[in-house]
């Protein structure tokens, strides 16, 4: 949608929207409403219209739900690479390639078993991961948590700190 | 020196890690370490300062200890070394009756206390994992 302009007025809620690239409208975004938009076979269908709780709680949870899947994908790709790493190593260490073959294998496909760690965690992050551990039944410590995450330890610790502190505080 | 509480971390080029299970983990890259591989330690482990750093300035933690013989005593300890290959182990006597599994490392090592020995009461107040942050020019 970003190379397309729409205009949409403010009195179109309760409307809803279907159009195709050729029309030459543009959203002008106005406070307290909402733009829901999906594309389909290059048509986007939008509804628009004034801001409610309903609305506003249906965008949270997408965005909720969006978000959460990327940490999915991204915690089964991590642990892929962990995988891939030990399966390597199980081979070098039963002499089934030479370290020479180890090393390169590792550098040729740096991507298949190198886990980069982010510096930072935003709070909604945290949140979503909490969520997604409380589902499972091993117990996990921090140091689990930012190899399955790729997220820095330390962020973590300051996330788990400051929620003692505020649970503290607010006792 | 002895450290046993929660957070604790030594850091250096040279260490002697000892522990009941050591469990190579995952071949990450982390700012301010670079690439390094991640061991597991569980159940009375431990680690001590072979040889220090040069210079002997802390890359990850702030309230890390240097000093040579510093040895972080505890339950679980998180240990990243800057090889891309897991040590070979040995298995050597240790505690009396019981064996434990041995590597000593050449590389730059950061070994942190994730779980505290269960006899050892919570340090007051609790100790504070500080990043080390080094600025991009």
């Amino acid at each position: 949608m970003s190379n397309n302009n729409f205009i949409i007025e403010k009195s179109t809620a309760d409307y809803s929207y279907s159009f195709d690239y050729k029309n030459n409208l543009e959203y002008k975004s106005v406070d307290d409403s909402f733009l829901f938009a999906i594309q389909k076979n290059k048509e986007i269908n939008v509804i628009s219209g004034d801001l409610n709780p309903l609305t506003e709680s249906i965008f949270e949870k997408l965005v909720e739900f969006n978000e959460k899947e990327i940490l999915y994908v991204s915690a089964i790709e991590n642990l892929l690479k962990q995988k891939e790493y030990l399966n390597l190593f199980y081979q070098a260490s039963q002499n089934l390639i030479s370290n020479e073959e180890f090393n390169e294998e590792l550098d040729k496909n740096e991507n298949k078993y190198l886990i980069k760690i982010q510096d930072k965690i935003n709070l909604s992050h945290f949140k979503l991961i909490q969520n997604i551990i409380s589902k499972l039944k091993f117990e996990l410590s921090e140091d689990d948590l930012s190899e399955i995450f790729a997220v820095n330890h330390n962020a973590i610790f300051n996330l788990l700190e400051n929620k003692k502190r505020n649970e503290n505080s607010l006792r | 020196m002895k450290i046993v509480y929660d957070n604790c971390s030594i850091e250096c080029i040279s260490a002697e890690i000892i522990s009941r299970q050591i469990i190579p983990s995952s071949y990450l890259e982390i700012n301010n370490i670079g690439k390094c591989l991640t061991y597991k330690c569980k159940r009375n482990s431990e680690a001590s300062i072979l040889k220090e750093l040069i210079p002997k300035e802390a890359k990850v933690n702030q309230n890390s200890y240097l000093d040579i013989s510093s040895k972080v005593e505890c339950e679980s300890l998180f240990v990243a070394v800057c090889k891309n290959k897991p040590y070979k182990l040995d298995v050597i006597n240790h505690s009396g009756r019981h064996k434990a599994q041995y590597m000593k490392t050449d590389e730059f090592t950061f070994a942190k206390i994730s779980k505290q020995l269960n006899n050892i009461p919570q340090a007051n107040p609790e100790i504070e994992f500080l990043p080390v942050t080094i600025e991009i020019q």
